[in-house]
């Protein structure tokens, strides 16, 4: 299963965290979402396999701990979404499927 | 994506909030994934955006390379020229209409091998513009041959054994041809970059920059990592870009990978200033002359 790049018409915003949208539905530690809007990562699926961590050229991502999450215990948090420069790296390199950027989304915080 | 909207919306704007989103064209950039030019454009927008310009008044003329088709992901004039020649382009443009922010980019390939006469010459009039050169030392678009800033010993297709001649130094091109702003930037460093395309941006007079632009398909040597590891900041370094002397020694220096302004002459005279050339000589009519389609027919 990849992220779902229409979240934002079929999700609704459950939270805010370190300054991105979180979309739900959250069921801690169990289900937790998709963080981020114009860089987003869908933390169901993520795997923290890292290399978007590792090649994406401007640091938008870092790990946060999501202990109890059945994929894995830490998870690519876009916190620095602003930053992104629409590369596609990220996209590219992501094992799962789990994120999705959209340029047309950017601004939307 | 949404462009056609935000693009509509960008309209009804007043100039004073651009933003530097409304420099993105609708038209999604073929670049790999990764290629340094997508941030090399990000900060030409955002420098843009800060300077209080608008697609409106902004003209884009690029070279050919993948460098050069940032004309068509950017939102404003443009125009794609031909292999190192974008320039001329520039320039005239510029004389014939000095409202316009003039913004011209393309490829070490385009710049220093093919367009090598146009850059010191346009250098050297220092008419009132930007030149932005997306430096991954190597032709990216034709499949990795070696470009002029290519090392010496880069194997690729066209050099088996490597160039087997040193990289031309652009900035010490720049400097010997009289050059009143000279820079480097890195595309991976946002802020930076950004910066300092904004200071060419609003340098009077020609303002270069060479942006390290890695290619992340064609060169395993001049790398993301290779640059993080070994740029030296010249806003760390305690450098001062209108001391000549100290600019020189530090251009001259081909073992520093530098980023910052190297020099900049604070006296520049842009060229139109110096020879009165202030008015808009590009008469835009209403409408299209009514032989307009007889005048593109010419052409085919
Ligand atoms: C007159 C002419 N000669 C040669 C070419 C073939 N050509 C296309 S792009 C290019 C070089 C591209 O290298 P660079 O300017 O560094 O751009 P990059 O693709 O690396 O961004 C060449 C030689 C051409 N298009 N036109
Ligand atoms: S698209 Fe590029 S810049 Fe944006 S988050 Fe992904 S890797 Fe980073
Ligand atoms: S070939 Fe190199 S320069 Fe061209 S788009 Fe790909 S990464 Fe960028
Ligand atoms: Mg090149």
């Amino acid at each position: 299963m990849a992220i779902d790049p229409n979240f934002e018409a079929n999700r609704d915003v459950a939270e805010q965290h370190e300054g991105h949208r979180v979309w739900g539905p959250v069921d801690e530690p169990e289900q937790l979402g998709i963080h981020g809007t114009h860089v987003a990562v869908d933390f169901d699926i993520c795997i923290a396999d890292g290399a978007c961590l590792e090649d994406c050229p401007v640091d938008v991502f870092e790990w946060t701990d999501t202990p109890g999450h059945p994929e894995s215990d830490i998870k690519a948090d876009p916190i620095n979404e602003t930053q992104c420069i629409d590369c596609m790296l990220c996209v590219d390199v992501c094992p799962v499927d789990a994120i999705d950027v959209d340029p047309g989304r950017a601004g939307r915080l | 994506m949404n462009a056609g909207v935000r693009s509509e919306a960008a309209s009804k704007k007043m100039s004073t909030d651009i933003r530097f989103t409304d420099f993105k064209s609708d038209k999604q950039p073929t670049w790999c994934p990764g290629c340094g030019d997508f941030g090399t454009m990000n900060g030409m927008m955002k420098a843009l955006a800060n300077t209080g310009n608008d697609p409106d008044n902004t003209f884009v003329v690029a070279g050919i390379g993948c460098s050069g088709k940032i004309g068509t992901y950017m939102h404003s004039y443009a125009l794609h020229g031909i292999h190192g020649r974008a320039l001329p382009v520039g320039i005239g443009a510029k004389l014939a209409n000095p409202n316009l922010e003039v913004m011209v980019a393309g490829g070490d390939g385009d710049g220093y091998s093919i367009g090598a006469g146009h850059f010191i010459h346009a250098v050297r009039r220092n008419v009132d513009m930007t030149y932005i050169v997306m430096d991954n030392r190597i032709y990216g678009l034709t499949k990795g041959q070696a470009s002029p800033t290519s090392r010496e010993d880069f194997e690729t297709s066209t050099t088996p054994e490597g160039p087997k001649q040193p990289p031309v130094n652009p900035l010490a091109l720049a400097l010997a041809a009289g050059g009143t702003f000279i820079a480097q930037s890195f595309s991976s460093d946002s802020q930076r970059h950004t910066e300092i395309v904004q200071k060419a941006v609003e340098h009077d007079g020609f303002g270069f920059v060479n942006v390290y632009s890695p290619c992340v398909t064609f060169n395993d040597v001049d790398t993301y990592d290779y640059f993080r590891d070994t740029i030296v900041d010249l806003a760390e370094a305690d450098h001062d870009p209108t001391a000549y002397d100290d600019a020189a020694d530090a251009i001259m220096d081909g073992d520093k990978e530098y980023q910052g302004v190297l020099y900049q002459d604070e006296h520049s005279v842009a060229y139109e200033e110096r020879e009165g050339l202030s008015e808009n000589m590009a008469v835009i009519p209403d409408r299209a002359p009514d032989n307009a389609t007889d005048l593109v027919r010419e052409f085919y």
